[in-house]
C-alpha cells in the first residue's frame, strides 16, 4: 500500500494542516483590527487536520462495508 | 479574580459532554485517542461559541495556545520514542537483561528487577506504554507466565508515570493549571506514589510466592522503595525532571548489588509459583522469539555499560545543564515566545494577557537531552557494528509513525482544555461539583477523576491536561487545597495506567494474550483500588495539613 493511503500518515498530514492553521490564526488575531478572512482560513485548516483522522475512520468503515458487500 | 458564572443545569451538562463523549467513544465505542479527542474538541468548541458566549477570536487563540503546549510535550515524546527504537534496534534491552541474569538465579529478584525495577526506569525514560510492552516479553524469557508477565509489567512501572519521561505528565499539569504552590504539590503527588511504589512491589512478591515470596521481598522490596519513593520525593519540588530518572538509574543499580546480597545470591525459596512456569522457556521457542523481537535480536554480545551509557550521558547531560547554576542560566538564555492579548468572553470572564505566553528554552527542554542521548546511542551502537548502517531511515520513520498518534491526541486534547478553561466550561463543571459534594469527601475522590482520565486516555499526561483544571476550578469553589487535590490527581492518573485499555493492550499483544485483556483489567483493578484508598487518605490529610486556598 502506498503512503499517502496509509492511515498514520494521513493523520501525520492532519497535524501539518493542524500546525500550519495554528500560525495563520495567531497571525491574523493576535493584533486589533483582526483579519476575518485570514482568520477563518486558519480555523478550517486546522479543524480539517483534526477532521483527518474522523474521515479517515469513515472511509476505512464505508470500505469495509462495500467489501463485506461485495463478498455476498 | 473571575465572576462566578450562573450555573444552570443546562450549561453544566453542556460542559460535561466533550468530556462524556470521549469517554464514551475511547470505552463505548473502542476508538483511539486520536480519533476521539477531536471530537471531543469540536464539541467543546461549539459549546463554547453557543451556549458560553465565547467570541470567535477568543476560541481560535485559545486553541493557538493549545497547540503551542502541545509543541513542548511533543517534544519530549519523539525523541524518547527515537532514543526507545535506537536501544531496541542495537539489542541494548536484551544486554540489560543478560546483565540481570549473569548476577543471579534467583527468580523472585528477577521478577522484581524487571517486573518491578527495569520497568519503572524505562518508563522515567520513554513511557508512552514502552515499559509494559518491553518487559512483559522479558518476564516471559525469564519463565513467568504471559498474563502474569503483562500484570506484573503494568503493576511495576505505573507509580513512576507522573514523573517518568523526564516529568512530561507534572509538566503537561503545570502547564494547564495555575499551581499556586508548586513544590508542594510536586511533594505531596511524591508521597502518594511513594505509598503506590511500595504497594507494587510488595504486590509482584505476593503474586510470585504468597505469604513466602512477601517475606523474602522484604529486603529489596524496602530498599528498592526507599530509593524510588524517596529519590522522588527530594527530587520531586526542585528537579521534577529527573525526579524519577534518577531514582530509576539508581535503583537498577542497586539490583545489582542486591542480587548479590546473602540474601539473593541464592535460590529463591519459594517452590511454587502461581505466576510461574519452570520448564516452560526452553519448551516454548515461540514465546522466545516474542521476547526477541520486542528487544531487539540477540546474536551482538553488547557489554552491559556499553547498554546503559545513553542513560548515563541522558543523566550527565541533565545535571549539568539543569543543576549547575551557571550553565542553566546561560543555556536559558535562548528562549522563544508570543505575546498572546487579553480576550473577555460574553459572560465576563477574562483570560488575562501575557507576553510572551509560556517560553520555550530549548537547550534546557528535557527533549533536547533526550535528543541528544539518542544521537550519541546511535553513534555509539553505530561504531560498535550494533546497528547496520542504512538502518537510521527505518527508525526515523519508526519513531516519526509512532509519534502521529500521539500528536493528532495532543493537538487536540490541549486545545480542548485550553478551550474549555477559556471559555468558562471548566469553571461551570468545577462550580457545580462543588455545589453537591463535600470538601474532604471530593480530596478524597479526586485520585479516581484522575484514574478516570488515564482510563479515556491510556495517558496520565492526558488525564492531567483533561481533569487538572476541573480539579483545580473545584478545589478553588469547594475551598478546599489545591496542592492535595492536584498532587490527587496526577497520582490517581498515573495509576490509572495500570487498567487503561490502550496500555493493557500494548502489553498483552507484545506477548500474545489480547484476549485476556479484561481478565488482565480485573485483576489490575485490586491493585489500582487500593492505591486509591492509599492516595485518598494522603489527599485528605495533605487537605488537612494545608488548608484551602494553599
Amino acid at each position: 500500500m502506498p503512503w499517502y493511503r496509509q492511515r498514520v500518515w494521513q493523520m501525520g498530514l492532519g497535524a501539518l494542516m493542524v500546525l500550519i492553521g495554528a500560525v495563520v490564526i495567531y497571525m491574523a488575531t493576535v493584533d486589533d483590527p483582526v483579519r476575518s478572512g485570514l482568520m477563518w482560513f486558519g480555523i478550517v485548516l486546522l479543524s480539517l487536520g483534526l477532521a483527518v483522522p474522523l474521515l479517515t475512520r469513515m472511509l476505512e468503515a464505508q470500505q469495509e462495508k462495500e467489501g463485506e458487500r461485495g463478498e455476498c | 479574580m473571575q465572576p462566578n458564572i450562573d450555573v444552570t443545569f443546562v450549561r453544566w451538562l453542556a460542559a460535561l459532554l466533550p468530556i462524556v463523549a470521549i469517554l464514551y467513544l475511547l470505552i463505548g465505542r473502542n476508538w483511539k485517542a486520536a480519533s476521539a479527542a477531536p471530537v471531543g474538541f469540536f464539541i467543546a468548541v461549539i459549546i463554547a461559541l453557543t451556549l458560553f458566549s465565547t467570541p470567535v477570536r477568543m476560541m481560535a487563540l485559545q486553541t493557538v495556545k493549545g497547540i503551542w503546549d502541545a509543541l513542548f510535550i511533543l517534544y519530549v515524546i519523539v525523541p524518547a520514542l527515537l532514543l526507545y527504537e535506537v536501544s531496541k534496534e542495537a539489542g541494548s534491552f536484551q544486554a540489560i537483561r543478560r546483565g540481570i541474569e549473569s548476577y543471579t538465579q534467583n527468580e523472585l529478584i528477577h521478577v522484581l528487577a524487571i517486573g518491578w525495577v527495569f520497568s519503572s526506569f524505562l518508563q522515567g525514560i520513554t513511557g508512552f506504554g514502552a515499559p509494559a510492552a518491553v518487559t512483559a516479553p522479558l518476564l516471559v524469557a525469564f519463565g513467568v507466565k504471559p498474563f502474569w508477565a503483562v500484570v506484573i509489567a503494568l503493576t511495576g512501572h505505573t507509580w513512576a508515570n507522573t514523573f517518568g519521561t523526564l516529568g512530561v505528565a507534572w509538566e503537561g499539569l503545570a502547564a494547564v493549571t495555575e499551581m499556586q504552590n508548586h513544590d508542594a504539590t510536586a511533594m505531596a503527588a511524591a508521597v502518594m506514589l511513594l505509598a503506590a511504589n511500595v504497594f507494587a512491589g510488595l504486590l509482584i512478591a505476593w503474586m510470585f510466592g504468597r505469604r513466602k515470596g512477601l517475606m523474602e521481598s522484604l529486603p529489596a522490596v524496602l530498599i528498592i522503595g526507599l530509593i524510588h519513593g524517596g529519590g522522588q520525593l527530594l527530587l520531586a519540588p526542585i528537579a521534577p525532571t529527573l525526579a524519577n530518572f534518577v531514582p530509576g538509574t539508581l535503583a537498577l543499580a542497586a539490583v545489582f548489588v542486591l542480587s548479590r546480597s546473602p540474601w539473593y545470591r541464592k535460590d529463591t525459596e519459594v517452590t511454587e509459583s502461581e505466576i510461574m512456569k519452570p520448564g516452560e522457556l526452553e519448551d516454548d521457542e515461540d514465546w522466545e522469539q516474542r521476547a526477541e523481537a520486542a528487544v531487539g535480536h540477540e546474536e551482538q554480545e553488547m557489554s552491559l555499560p556499553v547498554a546503559l551509557s545513553p542513560y548515563l550521558v541522558l543523566i550527565a547531560l541533565i545535571v549539568v545543564a539543569l543543576l549547575i547554576n551557571p550553565v542553566n542560566q546561560l543555556l536559558n538564555g535562548v528562549q522563544l515566545g508570543f505575546a498572546f492579548p487579553r480576550l473577555e468572553t460574553g459572560l465576563g470572564l477574562v483570560v488575562e494577557g501575557s507576553d510572551p505566553y509560556r517560553q520555550f528554552a530549548p537547550l534546557t527542554h528535557p527533549g533536547t537531552f533526550l535528543l541528544l542521548a539518542a544521537i550519541f546511542a546511535y553513534f555509539l551502537f553505530r561504531s560498535k557494528g550494533e546497528i547496520r548502517s542504512g538502518r537510521i531511515t527505518g527508525i526515523l520513520v519508526d519513531t516519526i509513525r509512532t509519534s502521529i498518534p500521539s500528536a493528532v491526541a495532543l493537538f487536540a486534547l490541549i486545545p480542548l482544555a485550553k478551550v474549555m478553561e477559556g471559555s468558562g466550561q471548566t469553571q461551570v463543571l468545577a462550580q457545580g461539583i462543588a455545589l453537591v459534594a463535600p470538601g474532604m469527601v471530593y480530596a478524597f475522590l479526586a485520585p479516581l477523576v484522575g484514574v478516570l482520565g488515564s482510563f479515556m486516555t491510556s495517558s496520565n499526561l492526558s488525564s492531567n491536561i483533561l481533569f487538572g483544571p476541573l480539579q483545580e476550578g473545584t478545589a478553588l469553589a469547594l475551598n478546599i487545597s489545591q496542592v492535595a487535590v492536584l498532587a490527587a490527581q496526577t497520582a490517581g492518573g498515573a495509576i490509572g495506567n495500570a487498567i487503561a485499555p490502550g496500555i493493557v493492550l500494548l502489553g498483552s499483544g507484545s506477548v500474545g494474550v489480547s484476549e485476556r485483556m479484561g481478565e488482565i483489567i480485573r485483576t489490575n483493578l485490586r491493585y489500582v483500588l487500593v492505591s486509591l484508598v492509599f492516595i485518598g487518605a494522603i489527599a485528605v490529610i495533605t487537605a488537612i495539613l494545608i488548608p484551602g486556598g494553599g
